[in-house]
Parts: C-alpha cells; sequence; structure tokens
C-alpha cells in the first residue's frame, strides 16, 4: 500500500483526476496540473493498514483556488477538496513567473545585467492584497567581486499572469564576503 | 518510482522507520512509521518551518520590514524560502543559494542512513540526516533513533551569514510536529506535564495532566518536561508507557516565537501541517488560536500530536569565524521512552547487527 509510485500508475491517475476536475472547473478553464504524490493518511482502526491513495493537485487559476483530487490505485476518484492553503509551486510555475516578470521593462532591465541571479522568495502581505492568487517574490541580486548587492524585490502572480509589484533597493549597502 | 515523494524504508539499533522528502523544494525531511523493537512509536515526524527574526533596526533590505521575520520551509512568509534540498555531499557554503549544480535530482541523493556503532559512550543509533538550502543559509535536518529507545530530532544551522546585513544578530526558531502512536494505540494518549517544585520526597515532583489543547512553556527552574502518555498499553508490571519530551532551549521565546510546545490533536497528514502559520505577522500564533483547539479526553485519550519549537539565539561572529562560511550548529530535543522495557543486558540490543536495504538509498 505504500511503495513507490509508479509512472504507470501516475499517468492514470492524472487521466482520471483531470477529467473529474475538468466536469467541474469547466473545458474552459485555465489551470495547471501541479503535483501528483502518494496520500498518506492514517486509518480509522488501529488494526487497519492506510489505504493506498493519490492526490493529483490542480492550480485553477480562474476558479483563484487549488484543488486535490484524490484518486485509488485503480484511477477511480474517491473525492475532491479544495485546499485552504496554497500549495507550493511546481517547477512549471516558477519557470512561468520568471518569464512573466522579463516581460515587465522594469525588471529586465535590472533582470539582464551581467551577474545577477533570482532568489525565489514568499511576497510580503502587503504585496499579495485580498485577492487569492498563486504568487512568488523574485528578488534580484548582483554578485560582484563577492559583494552581493540588492537591486530588487518583483512580486508576480502567476494566477493574473502579472508584475503585482515592483521595489528597486536603494542605497543598499554591500558587504564584503 | 518518482524523484520524490515515495517512502524509503531503513532499519538499525531496534528501529525501522520510513523517511520522505515530499518535494525537491518544500518542507525538508518527514519520518514515517517508526517502530522499536517491533512496536510502533511515532507515526511521522516532521520539521517543516522556521521563524527567523532579526534584530532592527537593522542595515540590510533582508529581512524585510515590516516584521523584519522570514517563515522559511512550507507556506512561505515575510519573504521567506523553501527547503531546496542539496545533494548530501554538498559543502557547507553559501555558494548553493546562487548555484544550483548541486540540487538533489532525487530524494536518495539527498538522504544519508547511517548506522551507527555503539561505542563505550553512546548506545547504536539509526541516523538520517539530509540538507536543505533556505536562501544563504542551509539547514540539515536529522533524527537520532537510540538504541535505548529515544529520539534525538535535531536541525543544523549553516550557510553563510545574511549578506545583506552580516552584523545582525537573530534568531532560529524550528518547529517539529510530532505524531506519536505509542504501541500503535491510538486514539489512546493523553499529555502530562512534569515540574520539580521542591526537594520534599514524597511530593516535590509531579505530573499534571493536560485538560485542554494548547500552548505550554518551558522553565528550567522546575526541569520542565511533557509526555505523551498511552492509556491502555502498559508494562510487565503494570504501568502506562510513555515518550518524554525534554526540550532544552537555548533562548527564549519572543512575540514570534511564542511557546515551546502544543498539544494538538490528529486531524489528518494533509492539514494543520504548518501551512497558514506565520500569516498573522510572522508569528507562531496561529498555532495556538487555530491549531490548539479543544478539549481532550483525560480518560479515554486522544490521538494527540505534538509541536515542538527549538529556539537558537545567533549572534554571528562575521569578522571571524563566520566570515566566510556557517560551521553547523545543531539545536535538539529529545523524546525519551518509559516504562517501555527492562534493559536487561545492553549487549544484545548493541551488538545487533541490522543490514540496510541494499541499493538506491544513498546510504552509507
Amino acid at each position: 500500500m505504500l511503495g513507490p509510485l509508479s509512472k504507470t500508475e501516475e499517468r492514470r491517475a492524472v487521466k482520471f483526476a483531470t477529467m473529474h476536475f475538468l466536469k467541474q472547473a469547466g473545458d474552459n478553464a485555465r489551470y495547471r496540473m501541479i503535483d501528483v504524490s502518494l496520500r498518506i493518511e492514517k486509518p480509522q482502526g488501529m488494526k487497519q493498514i492506510p489505504s493506498r491513495k493519490l492526490q493529483v493537485v490542480f492550480a485553477d487559476y480562474s476558479g483563484r483556488r487549488s484543488i486535490a483530487v484524490l484518486v485509488d490505485d485503480k484511477g477511480k476518484v474517491l473525492h475532491d477538496e479544495v485546499l485552504s492553503y496554497e500549495p507550493s509551486l511546481s517547477e512549471e510555475e516558477r519557470a512561468e513567473a520568471r518569464e512573466i516578470a522579463l516581460g515587465d521593462e522594469r525588471v529586465a532591465l535590472i533582470a539582464k545585467r551581467r551577474n545577477v541571479f533570482v532568489s525565489e522568495v514568499s511576497p510580503l502581505t502587503h504585496d499579495t492584497g485580498p485577492k487569492a492568487a498563486r504568487m512568488i517574490g523574485l528578488r534580484y541580486v548582483l554578485l560582484q567581486k563577492k559583494q552581493y548587492t540588492h537591486l530588487a524585490t518583483a512580486v508576480i502572480s502567476i494566477t493574473d499572469q502579472e508584475v503585482v509589484s515592483f521595489e528597486k533597493s536603494e542605497g543598499e549597502q554591500p558587504n564584503q564576503h | 518510482m518518482s524523484s520524490f515523494g515515495d517512502l524509503h524504508w531503513v532499519s538499525g539499533a531496534g528501529w525501522s522507520l520510513a523517511w520522505r522528502i515530499q518535494k525537491q523544494t518544500g518542507s525538508g525531511l518527514e519520518i514515517w512509521f517508526a517502530d522499536f523493537m517491533g512496536k510502533r512509536v511515532m507515526w511521522r515526524g516532521s520539521a517543516p518551518f522556521a521563524i527567523v527574526p532579526y534584530h532592527r533596526p537593522h542595515a540590510g533590505s533582508e529581512p524585510p520590514a515590516p516584521e523584519n521575520c522570514y517563515k522559511d520551509g512550507l507556506d512561505t512568509q515575510g519573504g521567506g524560502a523553501e527547503f531546496r534540498a542539496l545533494k548530501h555531499f554538498a559543502s557547507n557554503s553559501g555558494q548553493w543559494w546562487t548555484d544550483t549544480t548541486m540540487d538533489a535530482g532525487v530524494d536518495t541523493e539527498a538522504v544519508v542512513a547511517e548506522n551507527g556503532s555503539a561505542d563505550d559512550f553512546n548506545p547504536a543509533a539509526l541516523v538520517i540526516s539530509a540538507k536543505f538550502q533556505c536562501g544563504w543559509y542551509q539547514y540539515v535536518h536529522r533524527w537520532e533513533f537510540a538504541a535505548d529507545g529515544s529520539i534525538h530530532p535535531k536541525v543544523a544551522m549553516g550557510g553563510q551569514l545574511n549578506p545583506f546585513t552580516p552584523s545582525t544578530a537573530h534568531l532560529h526558531n524550528f518547529y517539529f510536529r510530532i505524531d506519536l502512536d505509542i504501541a500503535g494505540q491510538f486514539p489512546n494518549d493523553v499529555v502530562e506535564v512534569f515540574d520539580h517544585n521542591s526537594l520534599n520526597d514524597p511530593g516535590g515532583d509531579g505530573w499534571k495532566l493536560v485538560k485542554q489543547q494548547g500552548k505550554l512553556l518551558a522553565d528550567p527552574q522546575t526541569a520542565r518536561k511533557w509526555r505523551v502518555r498511552n492509556t491502555i498499553s502498559k508494562n510487565a508490571i503494570g504501568e502506562f508507557r510513555s515518550y518524554e519530551f525534554e526540550v532544552p532551549q537555548e533562548s527564549g521565546r519572543d512575540q514570534y516565537s511564542t511557546g515551546d510546545v502544543w498539544v494538538t490533536v490528529y486531524r489528518g497528514d494533509s492539514v494543520q501541517q504548518g501551512e497558514g502559520v506565520g500569516a498573522s505577522g510572522c508569528s507562531d500564533i496561529e498555532l495556538e488560536k487555530v491549531y490548539a483547539i479543544g478539549p481532550l479526553d483525560t480518560t479515554k485519550g486522544n490521538d494527540i500530536v505534538v509541536w515542538v519549537a527549538v529556539h537558537s539565539h545567533h549572534e554571528p561572529r562575521n569578522n571571524s569565524e563566520e566570515a566566510i562560511f556557517l560551521p553547523y550548529h545543531y539545536a535538539e530535543f529529545s523524546m525519551r521512552p518509559r516504562s517501555f522495557e527492562i534493559f536487561k543486558d545492553l549487549g544484545p540490543i548493541e551488538s545487533q547487527v541490522i543490514e540496510l536495504p541494499k541499493g538506491k538509498h544513498g546510504h552509507r
């Protein structure tokens, strides 16, 4: 019941979970499957062993929510649940966020400089606002002669496909390391 | 087999258990199904997040105002970063903040499971370790399961100092979620608090039952500790089996890290894992106000989940030993069994030769 997730099992789970998700969200929904993993929950009785369940998580950008669809090892959909928190961003979402950022001239001017790297951070509350969205903060740092200089931070909404905030870091004092 | 998220089974020193890293970038190392001498002790243990407030005002732009505090790991807040699994042989350096060549491609590249032999001073131990980059910092998650039945969860701080304000002191508060299922008997645990009040004998020491879920505070003056005690499972002489939590703090509490232990009940393995904590001003208040809510059944018991915060204050040695990198500094607590077994002779336990499964695990 707790063995490794096989590729076949994963494909089957994603296929049936996606069909289930689209029935709810509609064929025009903008979404992304962001995770598939083994879901372990404690059984009700002491002598029972956990049943094998797979969790397929969708970022429903149109609906501004994230949904987990639970599937058994045969691909049968057991139930779904709207998540009360934003699950971790997928690699695709992280890459997309960087692309969205580069589409903003203010960011591009900084990001395209030599020796600048990007560090992913959580956005601050005052940047995210009340609308539930898949967000990420991108911190642009210049690394030159072992000195780090914080140049700017951009907050990207993957849900809304836009740069929500951009803040240049003025007067940063670089430190020698 | 997935790159991350599968369970990997290991055994040694009388223990058998599984480890898991759910995602390469996320909440770190988890331990599942830890059995000692064939009896279930822990359903799951994790260290999913850290809260790191800085002294303020500081010279740099990080961590940003108004809170000047990060929540790292799961559901990051305040400009914090997730835990990124590194290959276990990645050097202790800030380099892996900007360089991803040491990112673990699969979970077995990240984790080392070692069977440490008994020596003249320590029992044998099964030790599971992995390191994670978190911004410029590096955290080591390490769980030691000793042949005397004790469990020692640890986190090390390494990497490099905050490059934007290297001299600024700060605190690392590590949060551990511990779901014990003593002897596999759930939901039949109660929680008790120990205090050493005087040298009177009898009566100087005492255990008190915890009747409500909630936040509990450490008190070194009374040698305070806590235990999760089963209400059904007894040893041969009729004592209820329990595990005691000893939390020797390196620092105190503040407005961000407000407690030492929280008593909650199991509500699933996909909820109350640390998500939502830190949403209000980067503090842990949600553990008390959202997670640890409701009465406890002090007769039959509950399926208890305990959160432990380990506090560590860091005054940087930025002009000397910590100028280039941070030598690993461990913060930890312990869980020790009471009324499980009488160790008639340490020999049979200490000398056990228990093989790790072969292949694929990056184990030594």
